[in-house]
């Protein structure tokens, strides 16, 4: 009975048209809330501070780095797996747009696609322990299931919704993150050099950089690092510069 | 799954779809005014947005390009200040080799002799270290001046006097040939190191050169007390035999005048610094997933102003 009280709720969710209205409503508050804290930010001289790296990027780049990797297969849960095919990515209102397009079908019926429509923005951003570059995930916001096939029929609006809220957290982790291809090194190597008698050993400058902001503006993503000179390495133990004469003959 | 639970699925499935209901037409006709307010609000904020970014001097000098990185000169300054700090701090100079050679002859009405005083550095330990630099960020380079203090060091020095009598005072003094080692104290001193770091590219890499001039430094040092008194006792040995060559050359003069007032020249092989790379760059590749995308950057620019260092590219993917 409990059940069935369940499912009467869950089917009582918005019409196909609601959900397509609060989706576009959620999206546009929260484009307004983002570029009214942009600017407020531009009118406290805040908007790109000038003590800090900045690292801008265009939107075309990271939407074609991302787009790069498609068509993209990735399993959903056991049993499940997303195709991932299209992407549009546009960096203007802090928060950033992203929506990714793609289908969802099990491998035992691989005819039987399900459309659907990712909706997100910025997420958190890390330098790659790996390869020192910036990598961003994607906040998914919503998951739109546009055409169920088979399904589509008797499933009705609701049932997608039910699809889409359950995929959203399986789909989380699975989308790929945005690359960024600027590299911030964790080290300044200053190389070492001999002349004549002279000889200076390298040395390495560690950096501590943390990521401290992400916003989208004016088609750029800006991503504002703190950097720190830590404790340099190789000078500690002391440096000779020795000047020794060659002797050129007894006189 | 047995025909109940399949049943049950259906059901609730059906439920499902049979709940959703249309919308009014007004019901939608009020939704479409929101999202248009909502939209129209939107709209003049982004056009705010752009006006306000537009005023903003640090948006307005950005560089053009695909990809822009910003350096704070308050970064880079506290950088050179630290590797400046450090390494002067924990640079030992160390002298050896160093020679001073001074020969005369010595006429009294004709020719008494000749002379040769020959100083050699054994070894001179010098500690070096840091004042305040000076670092100014204009016209696309950073000046440096960069002044570092020779404090305390110390050394020994072999000392040989070689008196070479011709005429009468070959015959009353002969000839000598004395060798001691006389150890010092080297004067304090302060030395200041012009240059300038250069930026550039390297492929898609930033990479700072310093270009220093040749640099010389001039050593000095002071004979110990001790040493003089060496000195003293020895001329006061040879006083005796031939006490007017030695007023005459006047040993402890030159001396005081090569070691402690000429002292000698050391070049510092600033000059030959080598260039190092800027931590932050656009990479020549990226992976994405499994595969691996090559990025071509042109059209590099790169800037220094007073309070960032600006650098922006055509990125291209291939």
């Amino acid at each position: 009975m409990l059940a069935l009280v369940a499912v009467f709720a869950i089917g009582c969710a918005p019409s196909e048209r609601e959900s397509d209205y609060l989706a576009r409503r959620a999206l546009l508050e929260r484009q307004n809330k983002g570029i009214g804290e942009l600017i407020e930010e531009a009118q406290n001289g805040s908007l790109l501070p000038t003590d800090r790296f900045l690292i801008g990027i265009d939107e075309q780049i990271v939407g074609d780095l991302f787009r790069s990797q498609f068509p993209l297969e990735r399993p959903l849960g056991k049993r499940f797996v997303v195709r991932l095919d299209r992407a549009t990515i546009e960096f203007r209102d802090k928060y950033g747009v992203i929506t990714v397009e793609g289908e969802v079908y099990r491998p035992a019926a691989p005819d039987r696609r399900t459309a659907l429509k990712v909706h997100g923005g910025l997420g958190d951003v890390r330098i790659d322990p790996v390869t020192d570059l910036l990598t961003i995930r994607i906040a998914i916001d919503h998951v739109e299931v546009l055409q169920a096939g088979v399904l589509e029929n008797f499933l009705g609006r609701a049932g997608k919704e039910l699809m889409g809220s359950k995929g959203r957290e399986m789909l989380q982790d699975q989308l790929p993150t945005l690359n960024v291809p600027v590299g911030l090194a964790r080290s300044i190597q200053l190389p070492a050099f001999e002349e004549g008698g002279v000889r200076v050993d390298s040395l390495t400058v560690p950096l501590h950089l943390a990521v401290e902001r992400v916003i989208a503006l004016e088609h750029k993503l800006w991503v504002t690092v703190d950097a720190r000179v830590g404790e340099i390495e190789g000078g500690e133990k002391g440096m000779n510069v020795a000047v020794v004469k060659k002797r050129k003959g007894r006189r | 799954m047995t025909a109940r639970s399949a049943l049950g699925a259906l059901l609730a499935l059906g439920v499902i779809a049979g709940c959703s209901h249309t919308p009014s037409t007004e019901q939608m006709r009020v939704w479409d005014a929101d999202l248009q307010r909502l939209q129209a609000q939107r709209d003049s904020l982004q056009e705010r947005l752009v006006m306000l970014a537009a005023s903003d001097p640090r948006v307005r000098r950005m560089p053009q390009g695909d990809a822009v990185i910003v350096i704070p000169t308050f970064f880079v300054r506290g950088l050179i200040e630290r590797v400046f700090d450090d390494v002067a701090d924990n640079v030992t100079l160390r002298l050896s080799g160093l020679k001073a050679h001074v020969s005369k002859s010595v006429r009294k009405i004709v020719t008494i002799g000749e002379f040769t005083v020959d100083v050699n550095v054994d070894e001179v330990v010098g500690k070096l270290g840091p004042d305040k630099p000076d670092i100014v960020f204009a016209d696309d380079r950073i000046r440096m001046t960069l002044p570092v203090s020779l404090s305390e060091g110390h050394g020994k020095s072999t000392l040989r006097f070689v008196w070479d009598g011709k005429n009468v005072a070959d015959l009353a003094c002969g000839d000598m040939d004395v060798t001691r080692v006389v150890s010092g104290d080297v004067i304090p001193a302060r030395y200041v190191l012009v240059g300038t770091l250069q930026l550039g590219m390297r492929g898609s890499q930033i990479v700072c050169t310093p270009k220093f001039p040749e640099t010389r430094i001039r050593i000095r040092v002071a004979p110990s007390k001790q040493s003089w008194a060496i000195i003293d006792s020895l001329l006061a040995e040879q006083q005796g035999v031939c006490g007017f060559v030695l007023d005459k050359v006047d040993v402890p003069s030159i001396l005081k005048r090569v070691i402690e007032e000429k002292g000698f020249s050391v070049r510092l092989p600033v000059d030959k610094l080598k260039p190092f790379t800027i931590p932050a760059g656009i990479r020549d590749s990226v992976t994405v997933g499994d595969r691996t995308i090559a990025v071509a950057t042109s059209s590099n620019t790169i800037r220094v102003d007073p309070d960032a260092i600006l650098y922006s590219a055509t990125v291209r993917l291939k």
